[in-house]
């Protein structure tokens, strides 16, 4: 009995960890930053007490959650260490491999690049909306927001976003 | 998909009222339809970077375990090298300059130069003055 559930749990696990590397990289830029959160969200899954893992509505609502708190927890602890964001940016750029120089060079990157200079809780709209494609009550429970809230955020950002577009397309820099 | 349906999309779109199933006939028009008005082209690459960002998958254990091997070698190497240079006495402690003892070093040599260089100007000026001396003895002579 313990045995399936721990194989359906496994099943789960596999969709919810690229879910939740995703959005941790989202939130936290770097890669290895990444590894590191959705590591420490999968490892507090896997000890949960299989009967109350089961009592969630949702599992993956729930570890999405539980990533954005651990994600913010990061955030502010190195906001504490007196780190700026640019320097937080800097840093992942150059620990980064080589890969992701070349997927720097990929057209299509300099959009993520965009998405990635908005202020924290715009990115994880973003990519909670447009990229997870989750429900705008799944968004406001998982911000712990009220929806009309997520609605007029995600409506400010895309056109944000629309606006830098326009920019970079008027001045041809990429 | 009428572009007039898409503009319409677009615009509840953008004030956030779209649904998700609304959403999805935007970034289908967007991936796969090849006349898109020139206008809507950025709009074309950010719904096609959200397509690519979709598929971005937790990296995979095998390698992992790869680049952790490649570092191991990384590390012994780099330890080898090390103790090479050491057997060696290249990196003997009396044989590291540390950038600012050369930059000193440097400058007191630059000094030592400009001094003997000065000297010698001097003495150029000593001959000079010798020349004036001797123009105005000529002077006085053809007077």
């Amino acid at each position: 009995m313990q045995l399936t559930a721990d194989r359906t749990f496994l099943n789960d696990i596999d969709q919810i960890r690229d879910k939740v590397f995703r959005i941790t990289k989202r939130i936290l830029i770097s890669q290895e930053e990444a590894e590191d959160a959705t590591q420490e969200v999968i490892v507090k899954l896997w000890q949960m007490d299989a009967t109350k893992r089961n009592g969630f509505r949702s599992i993956e609502a729930y570890s999405v959650t539980m990533a954005k708190n651990y994600c913010l927890d990061r955030l502010k602890s190195k906001q504490a260490q007196n780190l700026s964001l640019n320097e937080k940016i800097g840093n992942s750029k150059m620990s980064d491999s080589l890969q992701t120089k070349i997927e720097q060079t990929d057209e299509l990157n300099w959009v993520g690049n965009l998405i990635d200079q908005l202020p924290e809780r715009e990115r994880m709209i973003i990519q909670l909306r447009e990229i997870e494609q989750y429900d705008f009550d799944e968004i406001a429970s998982i911000l712990n927001l009220p929806e009309g809230t997520v609605r007029v955020y995600l409506s400010r950002i895309r056109k944000k976003i629309r606006k830098q577009f326009l920019e970079i397309q008027n001045h041809g820099i990429k | 998909m009428g572009s007039n349906k898409i503009e319409t999309l677009l615009e509840r779109y953008f004030e956030g009222e779209t649904s998700l199933e609304e959403e999805a006939v935007l970034r289908k028009y967007f991936n796969e339809e090849q006349n898109i008005p020139e206008a809507w082209i950025p709009y074309q690459q950010f719904f096609g970077y959200c397509e690519v960002a979709k598929k971005e998958t937790y990296p995979s254990v095998s390698n992992r375990t790869k680049t952790s091997n490649r570092s191991w070698i990384f590390a012994a190497a780099s330890i080898a090298v090390l103790l090479a240079l050491q057997v060696g006495g290249v990196f003997d402690s009396k044989n590291v300059i540390t950038e600012q003892q050369q930059a000193e070093l440097a400058f007191q040599q630059f000094q030592i130069q400009m001094k003997t260089v000065s000297n010698h100007l001097n003495r150029g000026v000593q001959k000079v003055a010798y020349l004036d001396y001797w123009n105005d003895t000529t002077q006085k002579l053809i007077k």
